[in-house]
């Protein structure tokens, strides 16, 4: 009795230290992820440097959130991949070009799918276009991953139709917004 | 020590709060960090870890099998909720879905002892069954 009297002493110390540490990393987490977040999407939209979240009232279920910067936009998107949600930011000017592309979350197959989130070649050839992309057209897909392709195509398209104007109810309703 | 039966639930909550407390660490200072969902296969392998120590301090020690699983279910739920990573209202089921894991790799382990002698033989135990949990996780 003794025994698992301890053993139950141990998880309620163990438990009560979590809470407090969770507690007061709060503060310092919330603002390190928000000078991250700031950080990243300056890297993404070169030339602006605040980026204020709107709210996205679109019919576009592939969005679900997008940054104003001082030249763009950085749309944030999920779409469905071969095994779960694919999500990216993508920074797009306010001339409609696809400036940068991140993947945020992804649980993809390892070696296939996976290779998305690092792989050059197809990151870059998303660089500098204003959507209608396809894979097989103008979109090469990753070999053995073509449903993640064309997952991370359909968001770069979301994105730069949020820009252009071709979702009718964007909020970016004029050629830069 | 060697024969405390919930000496492995001890080590599971220490391997599990110090995960735990590290997770943290890393979201509050390194957000950009790719970490480890908490998920099943993280589960997995915090309990073959806590199986591994248990077997290399406490060696002679028995089991209270249903005192013993029942704890280690509510340490893999618990701990995870007070440190802000799962909902409090997904705890109960964390704990039905933790307490069967906890106790087929725990019966699993056990099994396994008789398998091979040696210094190492614990922590190949722990490796094969970590390498089977992935597998499984592949297959799934």
């Amino acid at each position: 009795m003794k025994q698992l009297f301890a053993a139950l002493i141990t998880l309620a110390v163990t438990a009560v230290l979590l809470a407090v540490l969770n507690a007061g990393l709060a503060g310092p987490a919330a603002a390190n992820a928000e000078a991250e977040r700031q950080k990243t999407m300056a890297l993404l939209l070169p030339g602006s440097t605040t980026f204020v979240r709107e709210e996205y009232s679109g019919e576009d279920t592939n969005i679900l959130a997008a940054y104003k910067g001082e030249t763009g936009y950085v749309v944030e998107t999920a779409t469905d991949g071969y095994v779960d949600t694919v999500v990216l930011w993508v920074a797009v000017d306010n001339s409609g070009a696809v400036t940068g592309v991140m993947v945020r979350d992804m649980s993809e197959t390892f070696g296939l799918g996976n290779r998305a989130m690092s792989d050059p070649a197809f990151l870059g050839q998303f660089l500098g276009t204003t959507g209608d992309l396809t894979v097989g057209e103008n979109v090469d897909a990753l070999t053995g991953a073509t449903v993640t392709s064309k997952a991370i195509t359909k968001a770069i398209n979301s994105a730069s139709g949020f820009v252009t104007g071709a979702d009718v109810s964007s909020g970016a309703t004029e050629w830069g917004g | 020590m060697k024969k405390n039966p919930f000496f492995l639930n001890i080590v599971l909550a220490a391997v599990t709060g110090f995960v735990c407390a590290g997770m943290l660490l890393i979201r509050a200072f390194a957000p950009a960090m790719l970490v480890p969902a908490l998920d099943l296969p993280l589960y997995a392998a915090i309990t073959i870890a806590a199986l591994v120590i248990d077997r290399y301090v406490a060696s002679q020690a028995s089991r209270e099998w249903i005192a013993n699983i029942l704890l280690g279910g509510l340490t893999l739920s618990l701990l995870p909720m007070c440190a802000g990573f799962v909902p409090a209202e997904s705890m109960w089921g964390l704990f039905l879905i933790n307490s069967i894991l906890f106790g087929v790799l725990t019966a699993l382990y056990t099994g396994l002892r008789t398998r091979m002698n040696g210094k190492a033989a614990p922590a190949i135990h722990g490796l094969v069954l970590l390498l089977a949990c992935q597998c499984l996780q592949g297959l799934l």
